[in-house]
Order: C-alpha cells, then sequence, then structure tokens
C-alpha cells in the first residue's frame, strides 16, 4: 500500500515537475528507476497508466508515449545485458540512450505528423532529459535502498 | 563613637546596596528583556501575519480587478461569454503546441471550437475538451489559422501563428490594398468560429514585394498568452430569444462548428 502512495504521489509531484519545467519527461525516469529496483511488474502498470497521462496532457496524435515508454524498458534490459544495474556506468549509459531516443522518436513522429520537428527542442533539452533520468534513478535508488 | 559604628555600617552597607542594587537592576534588565524578546518574538509573528493577509489582499485586490474587467467584457450580439481559469501552460515532452489547460470542460459546455478570449483579445480555441477540462490552441501557434479584417480599412486577410515570441503573420492582403502599421486587426467571422470584431493583433511591419501578388504583414497579438489568468469563452446563442441551441458550449451558447484546420 505504501509503495502504491509512494508512486501516486511521485506522478503528482512528476506532473507538477513537468509543468514547471516545459517539455522534460519526469515519468520516463520513473519508469526507469522502477526497473532499477527490479519492481518489473509495478513498471508494467505504471508504464500503461504513465502513457495514458503523457498522451492525455500532450496534444499530438497517439502513440508518441507508447513508442518512448516502450523504448526504456528495451534499453534497460539491452544494457542490463552488459552491466549490472547498480554500475554509475550503466545509469550513465542508460541516461544517454534514453534522452536520446525520446528525443529522436519525438522528431520522427513530429515529422510524421506534418509537423515541424524543432518542436521537440534542440539539444538542450536532450541534455536536460538525460540528466533528469541520471538524477531519478540515482536519487531515487539511493533513497529507497537507505530506507530499506 | 556611635557615629564610628554608623560610619562603619554605612561604609559596610553601601557596597553592599551598590552591588544589590546593581544584581537587582541586572536582574529587572534581563527580565524586561526576556518579557521585551517574548513581545518582539510576538510582534514579529503578527508582522508576517500581517504580511501574509497584506500579500493576499493585494493579491485579491488584483485578481478582482481582472474579473471586473472580465465581467465587463461585452460579447458579441448573439453570442455569450463564461469565465474559466488558466490551470497550465505546456505540461510535457509531448505538448509540443502551444496551448493553455482551462479547468472548464464538456460538463461546463465547453467542446472543440469554442473561442476563447480576453478582454484585450482572441486567445484562441479549444481543441480538445474533456469532461472537466480542455485545451486551447493559442493564437501564436504555427497551426492557428483566423479570418481578420483591418479595422480601420476593412482589408481582409488570414493572421498565421508562427511560433512562441515570435510576430503574427498576415497572408493574402493582394498589394493594391492598404494596411498600415500600428493598424488593429479584428476577426471577420467568415470562419464560422470566431465572431466578427474582436480585436486579434496590431499591425507592426508591412512589406510590399515586387515577386509577390500579396504583401508581407507582420503583427503582434494584443494577448500576452503566457501570462493569462482568466480567460473568456464564447458562444452562440440561437436567433431566436430565449431558445438555447443543443450543443451549447458554454451555458446557454453553441460552437461555431466549423473545420478546426480552416480557422482558429
Amino acid at each position: 500500500m505504501q509503495v502504491i502512495w509512494g508512486w501516486v504521489l511521485y506522478t503528482a509531484a512528476a506532473l507538477w515537475g513537468q509543468g514547471v519545467f516545459g517539455g522534460l519527461d519526469l515519468l520516463g525516469p520513473g519508469l526507469a528507476l522502477c526497473l532499477r529496483l527490479g519492481w518489473v511488474r509495478s513498471a508494467f502498470w505504471l508504464g500503461i497508466a504513465w502513457i495514458v497521462v503523457q498522451e492525455g496532457v500532450g496534444n499530438i496524435f497517439f502513440g508518441t508515449a507508447l513508442l518512448v515508454f516502450g523504448g526504456i524498458p528495451v534499453f534497460f534490459f539491452a544494457l542490463k545485458w552488459l552491466l549490472t544495474p547498480r554500475n554509475g556506468v550503466f545509469t550513465v549509459l542508460f541516461s544517454v540512450l534514453a534522452a536520446c531516443w525520446e528525443m529522436a522518436a519525438l522528431h520522427i513522429l513530429l515529422s510524421l505528423q506534418g509537423l515541424p520537428a524543432d518542436l521537440a527542442g534542440g539539444w538542450e533539452r536532450g541534455v536536460a532529459q538525460g540528466i533528469a533520468y541520471m538524477v531519478i534513478i540515482t536519487g531515487g535508488a539511493l533513497a529507497l535502498e537507505r530506507s530499506r | 563613637m556611635a557615629d564610628t559604628g554608623m560610619e562603619f555600617a554605612g561604609w559596610v552597607l553601601v557596597p553592599g546596596e551598590w552591588v544589590r542594587t546593581r544584581v537587582d537592576d541586572t536582574w529587572t534588565r534581563y527580565v524586561a528583556l526576556q518579557d521585551m524578546r517574548a513581545e518582539n518574538e510576538e510582534l514579529r509573528a503578527r508582522v508576517d501575519t500581517l504580511n501574509a493577509a497584506l500579500a493576499e489582499a493585494v493579491e485579491k485586490g488584483a485578481r478582482s480587478e481582472r474579473l471586473e474587467k472580465l465581467l465587463g467584457f461585452v460579447p458579441p450580439s448573439a453570442w455569450t461569454a463564461a469565465g474559466a481559469r488558466v490551470i497550465g501552460h505546456r505540461m510535457g515532452p509531448l505538448s509540443v503546441l502551444e496551448t493553455v489547460l482551462l479547468d472548464r470542460g464538456s460538463r461546463h459546455g465547453a467542446v472543440r471550437d469554442t473561442p476563447v478570449t480576453s478582454v484585450r483579445g482572441v486567445v484562441g480555441r479549444i481543441v480538445r475538451s474533456g469532461p472537466s477540462f480542455s485545451q486551447v490552441l493559442l493564437l501564436d501557434d504555427i497551426r492557428s489559422r483566423i479570418p481578420v479584417l483591418g479595422r480601420n480599412n476593412r482589408i481582409p486577410g488570414i493572421i498565421y501563428g508562427q511560433g512562441p515570441g515570435k510576430l503574427l503573420r498576415i497572408r493574402f492582403v493582394p498589394l493594391n490594398d492598404p494596411m498600415e502599421e500600428g493598424e488593429v486587426v479584428i476577426t471577420s467571422g467568415w470562419g464560422g468560429v470566431f465572431p466578427k470584431g474582436l480585436p486579434v493583433a496590431r499591425v507592426t511591419r508591412v512589406h510590399s514585394s515586387e515577386l509577390s501578388l500579396f504583401q508581407d504583414i507582420w503583427a503582434e497579438p494584443l494577448v500576452d498568452a503566457a501570462r493569462l489568468e482568466e480567460v473568456l469563452m464564447l458562444g452562440r446563442v440561437s436567433p431566436d430569444p430565449g431558445t438555447v441551441l443543443e450543443s451549447s458550449p458554454v451555458g446557454p451558447v453553441s460552437t461555431g462548428g466549423d473545420d478546426p484546420a480552416s480557422e482558429g
């Protein structure tokens, strides 16, 4: 029950954060954190809920969040095959890959919808997204592991 | 002898009395300081409370001023206006268009293509509507197009959004038609979404090129959408007095019901 409330609070905080930081995605890093903690089943259900939320607050055609969030477990398990998720290098590599994937997916889908791809934002947004992944995965994992 | 005893007692008592007076003074001062400190803390707390109350009163004053202006807005004839609060702007990675989120949805009559305005000018139109909230596509979004007229010269054109922070562009104004810098453009009502006569933008630059049949005209929006807190949603009423159209979007009103790509 505590875990459910924790993720509900995280979702609310992430949405507030997304409102403050414009185009930043703070739910994707939450999904990665969930995978990093080994909560695969929770990640599945949270992923579905967050896809619906992101599509709801967004204003492009349905499917973009599905593609972006679908990439997160793929990169996570692909990297896990090479490195242990507790490793700092894993977090950095995963964050870079996830941020690049998010930007690439947005650019592609905007172009497919006949919208200018630069609406997705420039490299600064990609860097900010990568940092968001790193901070949330590392900070969240440290906080949760210490509290146990 | 008696004097000597008295003198002795006096000399013994004087320093004692001096010490007692000092101790007494110090104690009194200490107690007074303690009281003063407590009073000071109490006063500080009161100042904080009063500052908070003052800030709240100032905010309430500013809000009531804005709301008074909104109440003073007279909608075009056969249209009604209903207020809504802006509760968010861009909310995530998929929110790439210039939109704001309103606290009114289809339950309150806010439906797709409802015109949204403020007392200063057009804000945009509703593009998505949930039961309790709706999303407004702003005037400066790249997908926004609104048929307009020059207020002075009555020259028609279509105003295009160019992105946040950029000037709007008025297209399809023939070379020989006069449109002046500083002229306000208003909605023409021809797209069927917006009523006629709402101010939209002020012309800032007019350029005629020999290579084109039309003038290059740039205009600045009259509304800074990023700072909006309250807006008005407009809706059409039936021409028959007292009768309200069934697909009423804002209380006793209805939508323009036009192709969303054509205007807004």
